[in-house]
This record gives C-alpha cells, structure tokens and sequence, in this order.
C-alpha cells in the first residue's frame, strides 16, 4: 500500500473514531459482517479512467486539515454548483418521465422569458432533499437551482442512452398479463368517462416536495402523460413559495382548467394530512353496533385529536370458517383535509379521493401480484422522514406500523468529512443526494467516485448503522407481527417508496433480513404505459409509487374526504348515466315524436285525397253507395223480425213437445226459457255459439226406488227427440219426511241448425 | 350538486317519456288510427266500386222493390197512433182466456239498434219495445193463451217465458213472460 493511501486509511480511521464517539456506537460493525471489506483493493483511477466523459468536477469540499476552521464547500467554482439553468434546459435534460437525454452542457447565457416549466428529473435530481438548497426556478432566471443539471446528465445518460441505477427488470410487466383488447377497451373507455377518469391526477405531498402525475385512460390502462416533481422553496418570478400548501395551489393554477376539470379525477396523499390505518377482527355484529364500533376503534388510541376526524372504513372478505371479520379503518385529520380540498374546489378541481399509504400499498400489492396472495409478505413503504410497514396475509391486510426512520437517515449518514489522500473532503448534502441516489448502497466498494475521490467503501461505511437500525426495526416489526398472528412468518418483503430508489438497498436488505427481497413493482399488471418515444427512469417508479397507487382504479376503498363530499361523487355516475339516457332517449323522442307528427300529416293528406277522389266520382256512384247502405239496414230490420218471430214460434212449440213428453208420475213445478242472447242489448251472437237453454225443475211422483228410473226415463226421452244437444240433471233428492217425491232439475240445451 | 342534477335529469326524463307516450299513443296515436279507419272505408268503397257489375238502373229498382216491401210492414205492425191497441189486444186474450193479470208493464226504450240515423234515402223503420206480463192460470188456460199469442205475430212475439207452480198447488202455474211489440214510424 503506498504511503499516501495509508495516511489516507489512517485518516479515515481517526474520523470513525469520532463519529463514534459522537454517536455513541461503533463504525467497525460493518467492517465485522462482512459484507464492505475495507481490504479489498480498489481502483480509483480505473473508474475514473474507465468513463472519462462522465466525469465532471462536481462541487467538492476539499480540506489540507482533518479539522479545519474553514469550511471550503465554495472553494468549488459557484458555478458549477448553481449553474443556470433554464426551464428549456430543464425540459430539455429531464424531460417527462425523467429521461435524460445527453447533450451538451448548456450555454449559461440567460435566457430572455421562458414560460414556467414544472421542473422534472430524474431520480437523482428528485431525490436532492437538502434542506438548505437553492429554491426550484419555474421562471428563468439564470439563478441557482440545486442540482447542476451537468452532473444529472453525465450521471444518468451516455449517447441518448439511459443509465439505469435501478435495474429495469424490477418494472416489468408480468408474462402472464394478457394484451389489451380493444373492444374490451372501448368499453372501458366508457367507464372512464361515465366515472369521470379519462384523465387522472395523483397527487402525493410530502414535507418539501410535491409530486404530481398526470395520466390519461385508456382502456383499462393508464398513459402517464408525465411525472413531474415540485420542491419546495418553489421560485416564481420574482416571488418563492416556501409553503407546501401554496406550492399545491400554485400548480393547481398552472392546469389547464379546460383540459383538466372536466372527466379528470384527482387523487391525493399529503403527508400534512395526520391519519391512521388501522386492521382490525370485528365480532359479527351488524348495523349501528358495527359502525359504533369503528368509530370506537378509529378514535382510540389516535396519534391525534380525535375530534373533527373523518372516517372511513373497508370490510374485507372472510377467510371460510371465520366468524370475525376484518376491518380496515382510515383516519383522518378533517381539518385539514378540508383546507386541501377547498384548494382544488377554488380552483374547480374534483379532489375525489384522500387516503394513507398503508392502503395504497395493500391495494397496490393486491392489484399488481394476484399469484402472490398465498402466505405473508410485507411491504416496507420507505419516505424522507419515516417508513411504513404493512403486513399482508392470504391476501389481506393484516397490520401496519409507521417506524421513525426514512431517507433523510441515509442522507444524514453521508454528510460526512472524509479523507481523500492527504485532503479532507466535506461531503455536502447535495453531495450526499447525489451520491446516495447514483451509488447507493455501494456493493461494489473498491472503487471511488470519480470527481472526489472518495471511496465508496467510506460510504457504505456511513450508511451501515442506518442499516442496522432498519434492519432491527424490520425484524421488531416483524416479531411483534408474529405474536400477534401466530405460526405466520414473513415470506417475502416488498420495498417502495422513495428509499426503494436508492439502489442496491433491495439487495442489501435481502441479505440484512434473510428473506425473498424485491422491488414493489406497480407497473407488473400492465396498467401503466409509457409514451413509446423517450425511455423510463426506473428509478423513478419507486419514488412516484405512492402516485401510481393513487391512480390504481382499486385504491377509492379508503376515502378520508367528508361524507358529503363523497356522495357528490357517489351520485356523479347515475348523473351521468341519467344525462347519457336522456342524451339519448331525449333525441329520440323528438324524432319518434316528429315522425308520428309527419305520418298524421300523411295520413291526413290521404284521407283527403281519398275524400276529394271520392267525391270527384259521380253522383249516380256515391247514391249507389247510400242505397246500398239503406238496403243493408232494411235487411237487419227484416232480420230482426224473423229472428224474433222464429224464437217465439220455438219457444211455444218446444213448450208443447215437452208438455207431450211429461209422463203422468212427474210434474214440473218451473220451466224457464233462456235465450243465448240477452234481451237488452240484442248483442249479435255467431251461430255456432247460440245456444238458448231450458231449465226445468219439478218431481218423480214416485218411491225412491223406482224414481230414479223414471226420472232417467224421462231424460232418455228426452235425449231421443234430438233437439237439446246436451241435459244436465241434478237429482235433489227426497224432501224432508216425504220419500214419495224425488225432486230434480234438468238443463236442456237448444242449440240453432 | 350531482344529486340535484341527477334528480332533475330523472324528472326530465320522465316527464319527456310521459310526453312521448301521451302525444304518440295517445293523441297521435288515435289521430291516425281514426285516419286509418276512415281511410280504409274509401278504398273498400272504391274496391266494392270497381267490383259492381250491375247498371245503376237495375240496382235502383231493386232498391226502389226492396222499400216498397219494407213499407208493406206498415200493414202489420201498428205505427205509434195503433200502439195502445196492441197491448190492448194482448190484454182482451188474457181475458179470453180468464188468466189473471198481475202486471202489464210496457217499456218506453227502442230496443234496436238505432240504424234509423244512418239511413240516407229510406225513411221509415221499425222500433221494437219489450213488454212484462205476468199473470196466473192453469195449465190449459196458459197453452190456449200462449197458441193466441202466436196469431198476434208479428205484432207480438215471445221473448222470455218462465211458468212455475207450487208442489202443493198443482194446477196454478205463474207465467211470466216478455214479449216484443213493434211500432211501425214513418219519416219525414
């Protein structure tokens, strides 16, 4: 080892002594796992060698003592650190979705008025978190923004060609997912409009940033028209915005309101926003007892006051068997909540759904890996300032934690001084970023950073405890998880967020916790689509996954907007459906209306003509016609007279034949005459219906042995004339005391010839 | 919002469904089917037209025959001046024949169909006016009566008869019975 590299080595030393005496713990436990050998060769001049057009002086912090009085960050030129950098530029180098796209630098002229440009990046630009940075530019000034869009290119992109930190294998769409059919999808495209989400906008606030991803439907897809981050203190002409909450207005007044109000949803998470998410095994009660017992549920134990909250609720499937059912309860401050959604309804905007990133996780495991809801897997969402962990179980959410640890950790490992041959180097937080986001979690630890020197074995060194203290808050969540739901281990872990950007931090964990570790991959269900023409950062998808959650049709389950703002929305589809049958029917009535309208007016033109024709023939023709209208009603008259004639002639002459037929034993006592057709209305009756009837009751003077006989001898008789077509006889017996007189009725029908 | 739109689009709908159906079906709709009707009289005029094979001058003196035979009824049946002695007939049978009478209750109503109104040329028609008669007889007195009846044709015809007599009282029928008297008008 050359003598420089061992004061070098020496120096490094010493400055992990003092860190550990500053933080109480000891830098040689990562030398002691294993995994970052300090003793292994590097070649600094190798990589600095091997892509010398990368390499571009970066701002450096450079030091002659170990501890100097003078900080000498602005020993590197300012402009190389607050380079200018137009919006054109911006556009130009970052471009939607993060794409680099090499060129040369740009000319630091400044450029006369530039229209105000979201400013967009790549990971590593998305990523810069310092708190003391230049603020964002939306107009041009040939100011200072925070990260020289120098190094971003020379980081990121070769010839045109994407670097990627995060390999692009982690963000594929799964061999199974079936390719989209277009006549599924104009059904879909349907939908999207009856549910107003042809387009979305996902909105995901954190403390310093906001990042906004603008998407239009297709189909059952999503196109992201872009991904764009806002940091905050946001410049904007002469003024800075320095609130998050101006910030959030300011790009809501930068949306075209007649390209964006209309069919557009916009989703949200703000970080602002307290909530909770909380699993629970409800007994199986129904009605008010269930929801007194949410209620009870959301408001205890609340990590904030527990008035003005709203709450919403999502009741998961049962397993077979099981009586309790599992509740996911959203919390959230109403407060403020409403002050952000009054921000968007100022501005026209339907903010339709505010929910936590514990269900957005969930929902979005659930959705993008429907062959992994078999056993336990957790999902470790990782932001600036804290990291969520949400265990899923058979496909169901079973219990999550927020751990007060996150990026801005990492970052705070970094800033560090370090020794670079006899030199220190302050590392920045703007150092730091860049470092952390381009290296990661250095695997590969014999080589330097080109532009320092400073050895990335140093910087997994710094980054060590962060890890440790992760890992052991992982592996506590993950013990608690497993007292309370016994027998179920942990299969896999799923990382996302911001620090599921930071590269190798997936593989690092992997070996950290000893299980199945990847990427969340929100893209794995084909849902996202990407304009075909400029390449994906993938670095990118982990930052902006709370975003792509928000767009997932299957993340409305939690709503923390006010109840009625939510039935504004419940009541948007039947609106809509109702405007889109009265758009139809309406048109159609009008038209049915008019053509019935057009066949009356036909109808009448013709009567009239008919008439007019009619009238047009000759005299002698319409009086033959009256004649024989006349004849035919003489005709019925005659008719009438017969008919009434013949039936009266009937009736006396079937009177007779009866009378003839009567044997001396039996009387009758009623004989009716019933004519077929009534005799008030003179209905005309067809011939083969008219049947006129005889009803006759009476007696068989005789013992009832023998009346019978009688009684069915006369019938017979009756029969044999052949002129009732059919005799009903309803014998009644004997009358009370007396068996001489066997009483009957008889039903004669007479039908006409 | 929403729910004030979708409930007023709702009423709209209706309300526009219930216009439809009421001018289509209701006022359109009985328009045309009028029109129809009236439509399909003239060319059923106009096709029994082209069908006639007999002249004019053969078909107005059967026409001329068949009201000439229509006006012979005059001679039977009484006009309205004659009316009161038709009953008055009915009434001096059943006296021949020593029935006793319970109720002769004539009806005021035409009981044909009223086709008088459509008739162009010829003038008179016939009216036919129910009548109730009940009275009490025996067996032979009722037959001997009812045959009667039948001479007064056609000024008289039987309608409705109904006899009935109690078990213990053998030999007194109850007779009721409707009967058809006509009156003969003559138009103006």
């Amino acid at each position: 080892m050359p003598a420089d590299e061992k004061d070098s080595a020496a120096t490094n030393r010493l400055l992990d002594l003092l860190r550990s005496q500053q933080t109480g713990k000891s830098t040689t436990e990562g030398n002691a796992s294993g995994t970052i050998d300090n003793r292994s060769p590097r070649g600094d001049e190798d990589i600095v060698q091997e892509k010398p057009e990368l390499v571009h002086p970066e701002p450096a912090v450079l030091s002659s003592s170990i501890v100097p009085d003078i900080d000498l960050v602005d020993e590197a030129p300012s402009e190389a650190i607050n380079k200018p950098i137009s919006s054109d530029e911006i556009r130009a180098k970052l471009g939607n979705l993060g794409i680099k796209k090499a060129q040369d630098p740009p000319a630091p002229t400044p450029q006369p008025e530039v229209e105000e440009q979201a400013p967009k990046g790549t990971a590593a630009a998305l990523m810069d978190l310092t708190a003391d940075r230049a603020s964002t530019k939306a107009t041009d000034p040939p100011a200072s923004p925070r990260v020289s869009p120098n190094s971003i290119d020379t980081d990121k992109a070769v010839d045109g060609h994407l670097i990627e930190n995060i390999d692009a294998a982690n963000f594929q769409i799964h061999k199974d997912v079936a390719a989209p059919n277009k006549f599924i999808d104009v059904l879909y495209e349907f939908s999207n409009w009856a549910f107003g989400v042809r387009r979305k906008i996902s909105v995901q606030c954190t403390t310093d940033s906001v990042r906004i991803m603008k998407i239009k439907s297709i189909g059952n897809r999503n196109l992201v028209e872009s991904m764009e981050e806002y940091r905050l203190p946001y410049e904007v002409g002469d003024q800075k915005i320095t609130h998050r909450d101006d910030l959030l207005a300011h790009i809501l007044d930068t949306f075209d309101p007649k390209l964006w109000k209309k069919d557009t949803m916009f989703r949200m998470y703000s970080s602002q926003i307290e909530t909770s998410t909380k699993v629970f095994k409800a007994p199986p009660v129904k009605g008010k007892e269930i929801e007194d017992l949410i209620t009870w549920t959301a408001k205890k134990n609340l990590p904030f006051s527990s008035e003005n909250i709203n709450i919403d609720h999502q009741i998961l499937a049962s397993e077979k068997g099981e009586l309790k059912k599992n509740i996911i309860i959203g919390v959230g401050n109403n407060e403020t909540i409403t002050h952000l959604m009054e921000l968007y309804k100022k501005r026209k905007f339907d903010l339709q759904n505010v929910t936590t990133i514990p269900y957005l996780d969930w929902q979005t495991f659930k959705h993008c890996y429907p062959d992994r809801q078999r056993g336990c897997v957790a999902i470790i969402h990782m932001n600036r300032n804290e990291t969520t962990i949400t265990m899923v179980k058979s496909g169901r959410m079973e219990f999550n934690r927020e751990m007060a640890i996150g990026v801005k950790d990492y970052h705070k490992a970094l800033v560090q001084r370090v020794m670079v041959g006899n030199d220190a180097v302050n590392i920045t937080e703007d150092m730091a970023t860049r470092y952390l986001m381009k290296y990661g979690i250095p695997v590969d630890t014999d080589k330097d950073i080109p532009d320092t020197g400073i050895s990335l074995y140093k910087i997994s060194i710094f980054l060590r405890p962060v890890i440790e203290r992760m890992t052991s808050e992982i592996n506590r969540s993950f013990d608690y998880f497993k007292k309370q739901v016994v027998d179920v281990e942990c299969q896999e872990i799923y990382f996302t967020g911001l620090g599921a950007a930071i590269p190798n931090l997936v593989e690092v964990f992997k070996t950290q916790l000893g299980k199945p570790t990847e990427h969340l991959n929100p893209l794995r269900q084909g849902d996202f689509e990407f304009p075909e023409d400029s390449p994906l950062d993938h670095q990118l998808i982990p930052i902006f996954a709370t975003n792509f959650g928000l767009a997932l049709k299957s993340s409305g389950g939690i709503n923390l907007l006010p109840a009625e703002r939510k039935q504004h929305f419940k009541y948007r589809i039947f609106n809509k459906l109702a405007l889109f049958i009265a758009a139809i029917l309406l048109p159609l009535y009008m038209l049915l209306g008019y053509f019935r309208y057009l066949e009356e007016g036909y109808m009448e033109e013709s009567v009239i003509s008919m008439r007019t024709q009619w009238e047009k023939l000759s005299e002698q023709s319409q009086e033959y016609f009256v004649m024989l209208d006349d004849l035919e009603f003489l005709g019925n008259y005659w008719g009438y007279l017969f008919n009434d004639r013949v039936n009266s002639e009937n009736q006396i002459k079937l009177l007779k034949l009866i009378s003839s037929e009567i044997p001396d034993n039996i009387k009758i006592t009623s004989l009716i005459f019933k004519a077929a057709s009534s005799q008030d209305d003179r209905q005309v009756i067809k011939q083969d219906s008219h049947v006129d009837g005889i009803i006759m009751s009476g007696f068989v003077n005789a013992h009832a042995g023998i009346a019978d006989i009688q009684l069915t001898n006369f019938r017979m008789r009756l029969e044999s004339l052949n002129l009732f077509t059919n005799i009903k006889s309803d014998v009644k017996g004997n009358p009370v005391d007396d068996d001489k007189h066997l009483l009957f009725t008889l039903q004669l029908e007479v039908a006409v010839r | 919002m929403n729910r004030n739109l979708f409930f007023a689009t709702i009423g709209l709908l209706l309300a526009a469904t219930a216009g439809w159906f009421y001018y289509t079906v209701s006022v359109a709709g009985e328009q045309i089917s009028k029109l129809e009707t009236e439509l399909a009289g003239i060319n059923d005029r106009f096709n029994e037209l082209a069908m006639v094979s007999e002249s004019y001058e053969d078909f107005k003196i059967r026409f001329t025959e068949k009201l000439e035979s229509f006006d012979t009824l005059k001679t039977v049946i009484a006009d309205n001046q004659g009316y009161a002695s038709v009953l008055e007939q009915i009434r001096q049978a059943s006296e021949r024949h020593k029935l006793q009478i319970v109720s002769l209750s004539p009806s005021l109503n035409d009981t044909y169909p009223a086709l008088f109104t459509e008739m162009k040329i010829a003038k008179n028609h016939i009216e036919c006016y129910p009548v109730e008669f009940k009275f009490y007889g025996d067996f032979l007195t009722v037959g001997a009566f009812l045959d009667d009846l039948l001479t007064l044709m056609p000024r008289v015809n039987i309608a409705n008869l109904k006899l009935e007599t109690e078990m213990e009282h053998g030999g007194v029928l109850t007779c009721e019975l409707n009967l058809y008297t006509y009156i003969f008008i003559e138009g103006s």
